[in-house]
């Protein structure tokens, strides 16, 4: 959620008041330590007559008054209550009375000890406020006032033996003097202190405001990711659209969003999806467009907020928003390729005023439910496309083989029912042999139309290639036996498994067998081997047949194309056979490798692996 | 057996098939029965009481072939029953064939030098 306008930030460095605490706690215990120290230092160093005894008192009470204020902070840390700024407060003010009577009995304003007055000053504009530093500085000034004021007037005199410095003045000049050099030095301090934490608290709000924004859109970064996702993984738009309503709600700290689609017409809205909408608010039915202006405005200018929907005439329906408990609303339009599809909103409970970078992510959600419907359009044009796809497949099966079977069973009886002349016969052949170039036609377009499509999940299963093609090689011996040439297959032992539909395997071969011995002339030799190699099954189909010229090479994957010296050899075929193997091997993800050269015979690769990525684009 | 000839039943749909596989049978001295629905194939197999059968499954009155199939079995036949099929036709329906007790599946277009080669073989042991 963005940072409302006027709502108060509260950087770490406040935060971090409770740590600073303990801090200041802790630095006491060194300043009575410093204290012990100091003393006996300056009366064996200096010489200094300090009357020691009340020094070590003083500092015995700084020990004892700070173990008060530490139970009481770790009492408070262990209750979870914070403590504000008073228990800073209060603190410097005693510390400030040890202080007092510490440089009393150094010497008086000519302590250095003194200077001990600037190090709270300089905890102040750390701890505190700048305004609460200059109060301390001022305050300091006036103990150290009234202090010279007593000293000089000998109202508090100190002993003789007290003083650490040598006095050439007397009387009240020389501690006026000496204040006004203190109030100075310490209006400085205040002066640098505050500088230097004013200029980093302002760069920890930018850093922190920063970190803050960076936070924000990593959410919305990560959510719309997640939508995106769901999108290209799921084809059901209403789930879809649910998604990026909940998110727009929770993304935005909004009460609810809907998704609503225009119809075809375009002069309907009805609910695509929703999130934290009541159902009789969702239920209200089909909004008309005519008599929504919001919507209408939407559509026009692509986003707009309402303030509060209960007086604003725009929104249609404003005595159920009342009852949903909606304030504010703000809309922006789904349109893909310039045609608007539909609104999505976001409600707001409170009157909510929406930020500009609250418009660019509903923005964002409505282009991504955009994609959503576009993609499920897509799909259901795609899906209409492939039953119908289906249908004439199965019309061309059933209605265009039928006829072409009596055809052939009539041409077949012809004979039979009389005596024919050797002109009728031959004939009667060529009509029966355009017939069965009909039935392989029909044959190979059906295959084709079958190889095109993608793998359906849960149709391959593991199957035995040597068992597969059994009687594929049989057929092809039968055929290069009759033709006189030699037939050699070289499959490696043991089972060769591999993940995969029969009937597409059977195509597969039966197509470059078929077709090696076809184009391979008397006297020739057709080869054929199959290995497992680094986890794929490799099969080689080579021929020493007519060969393939290199120009060629590219174009008889294509459907329809027969190479001349193919149509030369008076064979004859669709060509669409190595289209169709082309396309299988493709199905499974595995490759097709041809070598050859015209009259120097044909060698195809191929190279399937043994289990189909359930992942990749093949299978849906 | 009809006047020293055996008798061939075909039930299919489609006169043309029906036609030329007479003309083909006939010339190879089988007599013929036809018929192109299952209760014409059965008051056709009850008065003809045929050697043996060619039926097509796959008649685009579905189920007319198995029905007959099973009817025929019902009355006790005893004579093999080819069935005739097309490539592609539904295989688990073919499954479905051989749980019926068929002698075997005669693929179309069916060429006549098989289909005389096949009835020799088989009626032979009639």
């Amino acid at each position: 959620m963005a940072p409302s306008s006027g709502q108060r930030v509260q950087i770490p460095i406040e935060r971090e008041l409770q740590e600073r605490l303990a801090w200041f706690i802790r630095l006491r215990w060194l300043a009575a330590s410093g204290i012990f120290l100091g003393a006996l230092a300056a009366s064996w160093l200096v010489g200094a007559d300090v009357r020691l005894v009340p020094v070590y008192l003083l500092g015995l009470a700084v020990l004892g008054y700070n173990s008060l204020f530490y139970r009481f902070f770790r009492n408070a840390e262990q209750a979870k209550r914070p403590l504000g700024r008073n228990f800073v407060y209060l603190q410097i003010g005693i510390d400030w009375l040890a202080l007092v009577c510490v440089v009393h009995f150094t010497g008086g304003i000519r302590s250095p000890v003194t200077l001990a007055f600037a190090l709270h000053v300089v905890i102040g504009a750390i701890l505190l406020s700048r305004r609460s530093c200059y109060l301390l500085a001022a305050f300091a000034c006036s103990l150290t006032g009234i202090m010279a004021a007593f000293e000089g007037l000998d109202l508090w005199p100190l002993s003789r033996s007290s003083r650490l410095m040598a006095d050439p003045v007397h009387g009240i000049v020389a501690p006026l003097s000496l204040w006004i050099a203190d109030a100075v030095f310490f209006g400085i301090i205040a002066y640098l202190a505050t500088s230097i934490t004013r200029r980093l608290r302002e760069k920890e709000v930018i850093l922190f405001s920063s970190e803050r924004e960076l936070d924000r859109l990593y959410r919305e970064t990560a959510a719309l990711y997640r939508i995106g996702q769901v999108i290209n993984s799921t084809l059901e738009m209403s789930e879809v659209l649910s998604l990026i309503a909940e998110n727009a709600t929770r993304l935005m700290g909004m009460m609810a969003s809907s998704i609503r689609l225009l119809d075809p017409n375009g002069d309907k809205l009805y609910v695509g999806g929703s999130f934290g909408l009541s159902p009789s608010f969702i239920h209200k039915g089909p909004v008309d467009l005519d008599t929504s202006l919001l919507d209408r405005e939407t559509l026009d200018r692509g986003i707009v907020q309402v303030m509060d929907v209960v007086t604003d005439a725009r929104f249609q329906y404003r005595e159920e928003a009342r009852i949903e408990g909606i304030h504010s609303v703000l809309c922006a339009s789904i349109s893909a390729k310039n045609r608007a599809l539909g609104v999505i909103r976001v409600y707001s409970a409170l009157p909510h005023q929406f930020s500009e970078q609250e418009e660019a992510l509903l923005k964002n959600l409505a282009n991504l439910g955009a994609l959503a419907i576009e993609n499920a359009r897509v799909y259901a044009e795609l899906k209409e496309q492939s039953e119908q796809r289906v249908w004439i497949a199965r019309v061309t099966h059933h209605q265009l083989r039928a006829p072409l079977a009596a055809i052939q069973g009539v041409l077949e009886a012809v004979p039979y029912a009389g005596t024919l002349t050797d002109k009728q016969k031959e004939l009667l052949d060529r009509a029966t042999r355009r017939v069965q170039d009909t039935f392989d036609l029909i044959r190979d377009l059906l295959d084709l139309a079958a190889a095109q499509r993608p793998l359906e999940e849960g149709t391959v299963q593991f199957v035995h290639l040597n068992q597969v093609l059994q009687k594929i090689v049989e057929i092809t011996r039968e055929q290069a036996n009759s033709k006189e040439v030699e037939f050699r297959s070289v499959v490696a032992a043991g089972e060769i498994v591999i993940q995969a539909q029969a009937a597409d395997m059977e195509r597969i071969f039966s197509n470059l067998l078929d077709n090696a011995v076809k184009y391979t002339p008397r006297g020739g030799s057709v080869r054929l081997e199959i290995a497992y190699e680094d986890g794929t099954v490799r099969a080689m189909i080579s021929d020493s047949g007519i060969g393939i010229d290199a120009a060629d090479q590219e174009r008889i994957f294509d459907g329809f194309y027969r190479t001349q010296a193919a149509k030369d050899s008076g064979e004859m075929g669709t060509g669409l056979g190595l289209s169709i193997v082309k396309r299988l091997v493709d199905r499974y993800g595995g490759k097709l490798e041809l070598v050859s050269a015209a009259g120097k015979g044909s060698r195809f690769i191929i190279t399937l692996p043994r289990r189909v990525d359930s992942h990749s684009s093949t299978v849906i | 057996m009809q006047d020293g000839k055996y008798v061939i039943l075909v039930l299919d749909d489609d006169p043309d098939i029906l036609e030329s596989l007479r003309v083909i049978l006939e010339a190879n001295g089988y007599a013929v029965a036809t018929a192109r629905s299952a209760e014409e194939g059965l008051r056709v197999y009850k008065s003809a009481k045929p050697d043996l059968l060619f039926v097509d499954l796959m008649m685009e009155e579905i189920d007319a072939g198995t029905a007959f199939v099973k009817e025929v079995r019902a009355l006790g036949n005893t004579a093999p029953i080819y069935v005739l099929s097309s490539v592609g036709d539904n295989l688990s329906m073919m499954t479905d064939s051989s749980a019926l007790g068929l002698t075997g599946v005669l693929q179309k277009p069916i060429k006549s030098e098989l289909l005389l080669k096949l009835l020799k073989s088989k009626l032979k042991d009639v």
